[in-house]
Formats: C-alpha cells, structure tokens, sequence
C-alpha cells in the first residue's frame, strides 16, 4: 500500500515537473522572441521606409504568456501536493516536541494529518462547487448525467467562464485542480490511518 | 459555540484569541500552514456570524496562490538554488575564494565567507547556503587548524548571506506580504548584503590578528601555478554570468521578475549540466525538491493570507496602528522596539514563519509612522531590509538558530555550546549592522533611488 501511495505521488510530482521545465520554455521563449522583435523594430526604423513596419509582424511574445506560466505552474504545485502530504514537507516548530511525551506527539501527528484530510476535504467540496451549476428541483444533476455517461448535458452542468487570454473554461481548468486535490486528500486519509496505527501499535512497517 | 463565542467577545478580542491559539498550535507542531487555515478559517466564521466568507476563501484560496503569476518565481528561484546545490557551484566558489583571500590572516574562514556571499547570488535560500558551503569549506577550516566552534559559528554566519545577498526567498515573501516591488527591494539588500560579507571578513580578519583564530596553515595550500589558477577562477564566471545576466535583464526593463528567475534557474542548470555535473536523476531530484518546498511556502501564504483576512476583518492592525499613533513614542523608537520582538521571536522561531506572522500586523503600524521619506514605499522598502536582517539574526541565535543546527550536524565532534560561543563575534557585527541600517536608512535606499526615481 505504501509502495502504491509513494509511487502514485512521486509519478504526480516528475509530471509537474515536466510542466515545470515547460512554463520556463515558455518564458524564455517569449523573452527572447520579444526582445528580438525589440531589437527588430529598431533596425527597421533605422531602414527607414524601405521595410515596411509589420515586416517583423510574426516576431513576437508568445500570447498569454503569463496566463500559461501561471496554470503550467499551478499545475506543477498541485501535482506535487501528494507527495508533500505523503513526505510531510510542511513547516513544523519543534519546540516543545524533545519534552513532550511519545504518544502526545504521536497524537499531534494524528491530528495533523486528520485536520489536513479535513482541510483538503473542504477545499474538494467547496471548490466542486465553482464547477457546476446548482441543480433545482428534481432536475437531474452532473452527476446523474455522468451515470448515463451523457457528455453533452455533463458539459451543460458546468459553469461558464473563460480565462481572459488563452479562453480556456475555467470549469475544465477547476476540474482538473479537484483531480489532483483528490489524490492529495486520498494520501492525507492514508497518512491520517498511518499515524492512527502508529497511535496504538508501537511497531509498524514504514515510517 | 459559534453563536456563543461571538456574542461573548468582541471582534479585537476574537482577533486576540486567535493569535493565541495559532501560536499554541504552532507550539505544538501543528504544521504553520494548517494552523494559519485552521485559525483563519474558524476565526472569519465568528468574525462574520455566519460561514459564508469563509468557505468562499476556502474554494478559492489554495488555487488561486498557486495559480497567481506573481508567485510563479518562487519555484522558480527555488530551483535555481536546487541546481547550485547539486551541480557543485559551492566548490568551485570556495576553491577561488581560498585563492583570493587564503594568504591573509583567517584566509580560509573568509573564503568560506566569500564563497556564502557567492552562492547567495544564485541560492535564495539560508538553509541551503549553509549546508552546500559547509560541507566544502568545514573539513577545510578544520583541516587549516580553526577550531570546531569558529569553524562552524563562522559558516552558520555565512549561510545568512544566502537570504541577505539577492536573490532572497524571504525577500520575495516579504514583497507578497507587503505588495512592493520585488526588483526595488533586491536592489535595496544589495548593499547591505554586501556590508554584510564585509563585516563578517572584517570580525575574522581581527580575530586572526589578536589570535584568537588559529589561521597559521592559511597559506599552504596555494602555490598554484598562473595557469592552474586561471582554471579556477574559471570554474565561477557562469556563477558571474548568470547574476549579471538575471539582474542587468531585470533593472534594464528587458525582464520581469518571473523571467528574470526562468533565466537564473534554467541558466544554472544548463551550466551544471555542460559541466557534466547533473544527470537526469539529479534534474529530477532539483524538480521535484523545489517543487515540494514551493507547495510547503505556498501552502503557508495561502494560510497566511486567510489568517491575515481574518486579522484584519477582527481589526487588529487598525487596533495596533491606532494605538502606536496614539502613544507618544518616536517612529524610530517603535522601530527599534518591532525589531527586538524579531530578534526576540528569531530565538525560538523559524524566520519564515515569523515573518509570516508578524509582517501583516506591524506593516499598517509601519505605514502610519512618518520616518521622513518622500514615499511610503521607500518607508517599505526600508522596513523590509530591516526585517531581513532581524530575520536572519534569528538564524544563528541560539537556541532555535536552524543555521546552528545545520552546519553543527555536519561536524558531529563539534559540540553545539562551542557552535553557539564560535557566532557570537558575527551576532554582535549583526546587531552593530542592524544599528547602522535604523540610523542611516540612505543604506539601503541609495541604489534603488539610484535605479528608479520616487514620485510623492
């Protein structure tokens, strides 16, 4: 089970970083073409009237630049929120933890990662909620149109709403966060039955 | 309990009793970001009487810190020192080091210095400057006959240089916290980084000079030829290339923030890599490193801004801005006194997460005093330099200084009271610097009055 969660969440994380490596392509690409269009346009003025001003038209930022880094970005971060759960990579004060009793600091972990399952459960919910329309009445819902496998009415439930640049739906951006904060809360329960067990038990396999 | 704790404390009492509750969490090793969510969302629940407000930033907040293009360069910079730190740069800039200042007295400890102040060009990050630079230089110094405590004071004192000399991930937290311009305050740490590294060379060349150092075998280890000592200086040059580069691109306009750390990241890999220093499983290692401290950081702001949404609607920096404007305590006076709280905080407390906890609540306090400069930005600015400093004092004061722990773990025969007595030289230069900066604000502002020019 372990193997699985580490190898489910590593597998996440190198994904991100491939969208990592991706988003700096992206900047440096647009860096450069801009600069160079830049530069370009001063050689064309320098020309004079003999090229014509939109000769360099093709060289130029890649559009939306910004947007694509930002959601390449936060791709990246939301893939490897697993992994961080699963490794504990989150900032903790151990102040008091040498003092403090064995199982007093068993129970803190305990309650870690069940107030992170809880978190990350609130952020699954209320942000499902930004996804779809609300149902009225006795209307069926997305998800009823996802058991008849209706992919056309499933589209129909979900909110509208582009980005600014890129137009991409919003919903299918927000969709695919809930996917990724869906596997970190799926580790986080593990991690929090983990710390139950090591809570109770005095020896378990993997730490 | 909701109905009742709201009814039974006003809101500046409410505010009040989160901050308590969050430092008792903190306390017990709840992790910052959760206790910041955790507190933050429940306070904002009593604050408004009703859950609407808090779970809208719940839907929302996580994706949108991720997702928000100013934050795109703290992986990004993050990265860039996983490449340092993997690729080796932190030999290859303690070896020139030692070549240029090996034959003076205490050589070595200030090479070590120089290679921390060199490293901080490309690494952000403190942690990580200490332990790359230490694992180099601390068999060296020991090697060189420094004794244990002076040997690891000294490198826990450079490790400081990796948040002081741009760029620095605390930096780019503070101009989160405080909306300023991230490229104005890298300009505004230059100098005193800068002054930095110079003081600690200044506090190790005396203590050589009195004795107090042994330094005696400083001088052995260099009679290179000219050829041989070309190799090594030509081993830094992409370390020079890429801060010029990063930094030229970004005062010159060519850059933004975010490009500017795409270029030192991907610049610093590719140059480890042709030095055939980075195999495939080490990028990925650098990948996936940086990205897990980022989630961990963006974690926390995320939490923090929730926190700081709650703060501010229980009306807590109004509270506390109010009553330092109604004392009739000098502006540089409470300065003075929110920089002894950091370096009071910075003795049991983790410089990030105090920045993160204290930043929203002194900065209206900040805003409301007149220190007499044209803008408040430059008041910020200002401000900001001075928490760094505070924050990395907090570094290497016993008994929480991570740096401390970090180099001590190094050199297991080294115990940790002779690390503490081994920086004390560096923390009194630390606070004697810190002094100049409150006095002479000029310090800081001169390069960036000097690259932009402040509109009232």
């Amino acid at each position: 089970m372990d193997r699985f969660f580490q190898r489910l969440a590593k597998g996440l994380a190198l994904i991100g970083s491939l969208a990592l490596l991706f988003s700096m392509g992206v900047t440096l690409v647009s860096t450069a073409a801009k600069n160079a269009r830049r530069g370009l346009d001063g050689l064309d003025s320098s020309f004079g009237k003999e090229l014509p001003s939109h000769t360099w038209h093709w060289v130029h930022s890649i559009l939306g630049e910004e947007e694509l880094v930002a959601l390449l970005i936060g791709f990246a971060l939301l893939s490897t929120m697993p992994l961080a759960q699963l490794t504990r990579s989150h900032i903790q004060v151990d102040l008091f933890k040498p003092v403090l009793p064995m199982w007093l600091n068993k129970l803190v972990e305990f309650a870690t990662n069940a107030l992170f399952s809880a978190l990350l459960f609130g952020v699954l919910w209320y942000q499902w909620l930004r996804v779809v329309k609300r149902t009225r009445g006795d209307k069926p819902g997305f998800w009823d149109h996802a058991l008849n496998l209706d992919l056309a009415a499933m589209i129909m439930r979900l909110k509208p709403g582009n980005t600014q640049i890129l137009n991409i739906p919003k919903a299918w951006i927000l969709m695919g966060a809930e996917c990724l904060v869906a596997v970190a809360l799926l580790i986080s329960l593990y991690c929090t039955l983990r710390s139950l067990q090591k809570l109770f038990y005095r020896k378990v396999g993997h730490d | 309990m909701i109905e009742f704790l709201n009814a039974a404390f006003t809101d500046v009492q409410l505010g009040f009793l989160g901050f308590v509750t969050l430092i008792m969490l903190v306390a017990i090793r709840i992790p910052l970001s959760l206790s910041l969510f955790a507190v933050g969302l429940i306070g904002l629940w009593l604050v408004d009487g009703k859950p609407n407000g808090a779970t809208t930033r719940l839907a929302d907040e996580i994706f949108g810190t991720f997702t928000r293009y100013s934050f795109t360069i703290i992986p990004l910079f993050i990265l860039m020192g996983e490449f340092a730190l993997r690729g080796g740069l932190g030999r290859a800039l303690f070896d020139a080091a030692s070549l240029a200042m090996g034959r003076r007295p205490g050589g070595g400890a200030m090479a070590a210095i120089g290679a921390s102040a060199g490293f901080g060009a490309v690494c952000g990050s403190s942690l990580a400057t200490a332990s790359t630079i230490g694992k180099v230089a601390l068999p060296e110094l020991r090697r060189l006959g420094y004794s244990g405590g002076f040997a690891t004071g000294t490198l826990a004192a450079g490790g400081t240089l990796g948040i002081l000399i741009p760029p620095s991930l605390l930096l780019v937290i503070y101009s989160i916290l405080a909306e300023q311009n991230i490229a104005k305050l890298f300009a505004a740490a230059l100098i005193p980084g800068i002054f930095a590294a110079a003081s600690y060379m200044v506090v190790i060349w005396f203590l050589a000079k009195m004795g107090q150092v042994t330094s005696g075998e400083d001088a052995k280890n260099l009679p290179l030829s000219l050829s041989e000592k070309r190799a090594v200086y030509a081993r830094i040059w992409p370390v020079i290339l890429i801060f010029i580069l990063m930094f030229g691109g970004l005062y010159s306009g060519w850059f933004s923030p975010t490009t500017a750390a795409s270029i030192g990241a991907s610049g610093t890999g590719i140059v480890v890599w042709l030095q055939g220093r980075m195999n495939w499983e080490q990028l990925s290692e650098s990948l996936v490193s940086a990205l897990t401290t980022s989630v961990m950081i963006l974690m926390i702001i995320a939490g923090a801004n929730i926190f700081n949404s709650f703060l501010a609607s229980a009306g807590i920096p109004d509270f506390f801005a109010t009553v330092v404007s109604e004392s009739a305590t000098s502006p540089i006076m409470i300065i003075v006194g929110i920089l002894l709280i950091y370096l009071l905080l910075g003795m049991i407390m983790d410089s990030l997460a105090m920045i993160f906890l204290t930043v929203p609540i002194f900065l209206p306090i900040v805003i409301g005093l007149d220190f007499g400069f044209s803008t408040v930005e430059e008041g910020l600015i200002w401000f900001g330099i001075l928490v760094l400093m505070a924050a990395e004092i907090g570094l290497i004061t016993p008994p929480v200084g991570l740096n401390l722990f970090v180099i001590n773990s190094l050199s297991k025969d080294v115990p940790i009271n002779a690390t503490y007595k081994g920086v004390l030289p560096f923390i009194i230069v630390d606070l004697f610097r810190l002094g100049i900066l409150v006095a002479f604000p000029g310090i800081a502002l001169w390069i960036v009055r000097a690259l932009y020019s402040f509109v009232s």
